[in-house]
């Protein structure tokens, strides 16, 4: 078995908090920030948001939490203070709850580059494969030709990537431990079968989800069956 | 493919299948000035909505029947169209109606009726929601047709769920009934965690796009006081879109209708009526003996 | 389509036709299932705790699931949509909705020969394939690559300089100018396109894990480039 070089948790003595997630239960993007809470071991509040098919985040109400009209949007527990966009978030949390700073490795500034890297291009992988999930699933129109395409040119460079990163003996995107760089990168590559991207062609990227799948406390969501 | 069928559709649906009212989508889809175009049955069906005034148009711009019910309009392709089935509890007090919206599914939207009736698959696909793998018996059930309405029953269900709806808090025996009106329409009676001497109701209509892609209109009617609109709608899509993953992975896409294509044991007693009853029905579109015929 | 081998012609004379690999010995580790395709033949393929890879018609005879969702528990695959769970020899044991229930031995998923070789995996479609292929050596997997288009081992080859033997219908044995050795095999996957698996002699340099997959990859821009798709 592959093991999964999880990081050793120092928990934080707050495991609860009252923050609050404005959340969209099949959203990959909310996904990624419950996912690091789970990591994290940190309960927070879920508000749910009526993405579809209500689209109450394109509301008033909704733009003034978030005037982009996007998902997700952590609020601080000072009630007032609010993240948008989910990296950001990742990285809010990593940051405040996990001392030992495997998430996110602010001390090693090489390891940190590739980490932010990684961040940057989970929008790639993002914009490619949700836009076909959201245009096969939820009917949104898009050029779902393209969008598979360019989904598929991101997955070749993961691919390339973790494949190189094997020979070395390395099984994550940033190093020997998994980081926020893996946590950006999973859900959209794990739902691209949601929009009509085959991923069993890219085997490196399999292991690697397979991996991903087996850290402690890991959870999935709806569209995601690996175990 | 399915689509080249655009041209001389009538010859390829069954009449039965025809004869139906089908949900385009919930009455909020359709907004004041909206023009938009869908599919059903593999035809190009336009909808416009000007003022208050809804209008469908289908084949060489026939205008089609509509009808508002169930939260949902519904048309169909056939100019005398079988009287949509009724569903009473509508009419009950103190309801919540929450409509889920259409969600697409590369699958016989038979496959996915057959889905739905079925009660063994909850502790895999939807483990630790409405099933654990501790308690994956399915004990045994009723199931009968009500020859008057032509439609299917299957009664005295039951099944150990852990969260069994969005109200419950601890696992329980849940009670259920199954209904199938329609070929593409089915409705599913729990047992009420508020009310046990209750039912509440969830289920979907299904519209047929193509023979293997359809779009699931969902819809919940229950009694609730504890959740939210939006708590209960992302509580049953994610049960939906567990169930999609499924869908989109059973190999043929089609729903087989031919008993030595699938091998069925005594818990898919109403899945091997529903398929007896299409039969029965000279259902062909979106089975495997539609394809055998084309 | 055709979900049987009935149709799948056997030339007993020619041993080396009926195995195609599938992919590389350490895709699949123990527990672990996968999807592949050859030709339209849509496959699951998984490895038991005991090491032994099977390689099974993709759907469950239950209701057509895909069993390469589904997962691995000592010697068995249990199918993610009911829990059917089948043993190494496809026999299902197991029928979760009814736990007192001894399934039939009838029921049983569809199975092909496997066998590896050279640091491959090989799945014969034909139910009485010819005797399974035998690469001499120590091989160590390199990559997986995928290519849109599906083209022969020749095209493959073609101008890259290398010398080779053939070793299948599938595969040929090529020496690089720098002297790597390498097993270099092609899966036809219809329209899915095609997969080169690639494993190199045995050596403990990583560089040269690097050096040849830098190299495939520098071969499919080529060919991408040239070949229309």
């Amino acid at each position: 078995m592959i093991s999964s070089n999880a990081p050793c948790l120092v928990l934080v003595a707050q495991k609860w908090s009252d923050m609050k997630l404005y959340d969209y239960v099949l959203s990959g993007n909310c996904y990624k920030v419950r996912l690091l809470l789970h990591f994290l071991d940190i309960k927070c509040t879920l508000e749910p948001v009526d993405f579809y098919p209500g689209r109450a985040h394109k509301s008033p109400s909704f733009r003034r939490i978030n005037p982009l009209e996007q998902l997700p949007v952590l609020e601080l527990d000072d009630g007032k203070t609010r993240i948008c966009d989910s990296q950001a978030i990742l990285i809010y949390l990593a940051h405040k709850f996990d001392p030992s700073r495997h998430w996110f490795p602010v001390n090693e500034p090489e390891k940190l580059g590739c980490v932010v890297q990684w961040l940057t291009f989970a929008n790639c992988i993002t914009a490619a494969s949700s836009r076909a999930r959201l245009h096969d699933m939820l009917g949104y129109t898009c050029d779902i030709t393209a969008a598979r395409a360019h989904a598929h040119r991101a997955f070749r460079h993961l691919e390339d990537h973790l494949c190189h990163q094997e020979f070395n003996g390395i099984n994550w995107l940033a190093g020997a431990q998994p980081t926020l760089a893996d946590v950006a990168c999973f859900p959209y590559t794990c739902l691209a079968g949601d929009g009509g991207i085959d991923i069993f062609i890219y085997p490196a990227i399999q292991r690697w989800l397979r991996r991903f799948a087996t850290l402690p406390r890991f959870h999935p969501m709806p569209g995601i069956n690996i175990r | 493919m399915t689509r080249t069928t655009i041209d001389q559709p009538e010859m390829r649906i069954d009449p039965f299948t025809y004869a139906h009212w089908y949900a385009l989508g919930r009455k909020e889809d359709f907004p004041e000035g909206c023009a938009l175009n869908t599919r059903l049955l593999s035809h190009s069906i336009g909808i416009r909505r000007d003022t208050d005034i809804m209008s469908i148009t289908g084949p060489q711009g026939r205008a089609l029947p509509i009808q508002h019910r169930y939260g949902h309009v519904w048309t169909s392709l056939s100019d005398s169209p079988r009287p949509l089935f009724d569903i009473p509890e509508f009419a009950e007090p103190g309801r919540r109606l929450v409509t889920v919206g259409g969600v697409r599914v590369r699958c016989s939207g038979l496959r996915a009726v057959e889905n739905f009736l079925d009660m063994a698959h909850f502790p895999f696909v939807h483990t630790d929601i409405l099933g654990v793998t501790e308690h994956a018996e399915v004990k045994k059930y009723d199931v009968k047709m009500d020859v008057e309405k032509d439609e299917i029953w299957a009664t005295q269900c039951q099944f150990f769920q852990p969260v069994a709806a969005a109200a419950s808090v601890a696992g329980d025996m849940v009670h259920y009934q199954y209904r199938v009106p329609h070929p593409h329409s089915v409705i599913l009676y729990k047992s009420c965690p508020v009310d046990p001497d209750a039912w509440d109701l969830i289920g979907l209509f299904i519209q047929p796009l193509e023979e293997e892609e359809c779009l699931v209109h969902s819809f919940l009617l229950v009694f609730d006081d504890n959740n939210t609109d939006t708590a209960l709608l992302h509580f049953q899509q994610n049960i939906f879109l567990q169930d999609r993953v499924i869908l989109e992975n059973q190999v043929p896409a089609r729903l087989p209708l031919d008993p030595r294509q699938e091998t069925p044991t005594r818990a898919d007693a109403s899945s091997i009526a529903y398929r007896r009853w299409l039969k029965r029905n000279g259902v062909t579109w979106s089975t495997t003996r539609g394809a055998e015929i084309a | 389509m055709n979900h049987t081998t009935k149709n799948i012609p056997t030339d007993p004379k020619n041993c080396l036709t009926d195995w195609v690999p599938v992919g590389l010995t350490n895709h699949i580790p123990r527990g672990a299932v996968v999807r592949a395709y050859i030709d339209q033949f849509d496959i699951a393929i998984w490895r038991g705790e005991d090491g032994f890879v099977r390689a099974w018609e993709n759907r469950c005879p239950h209701r057509g699931m895909r069993l390469s969702y589904g997962f691995v528990q000592g010697n068995r695959l249990t199918c993610l949509y009911h829990g059917w769970t089948f043993g190494g020899d496809g026999i299902c044991h197991l029928i979760p909705a009814h736990p007192d229930l001894t399934p039939p031995e009838t029921i049983h998923t569809h199975i092909y020969p496997t066998c590896e070789t050279g640091g491959l995996i090989w799945v014969a479609l034909a139910s009485m394939p010819a005797p399974a292929p035998v690469i001499k050596g120590a091989w160590t997997p390199c990559r997986s690559l995928h290519f849109v288009q599906q083209i022969t081992l020749a095209a493959l080859l073609a101008d890259s300089g290398l010398s080779s033997t053939p070793l299948t219908e599938y595969a040929v044995c090529a020496t690089r100018k720098n002297q790597t050795q390498a097993v270099l095999a092609i899966q036809p996957m219809g329209k899915h396109g095609m997969m080169v698996h690639c494993s190199i002699a045995s050596c403990d340099h990583e560089a040269a894990l690097h050096d040849t997959s830098r190299w495939l990859m520098t071969r499919r821009a080529k060919i991408e480039d040239t070949v229309p798709e």
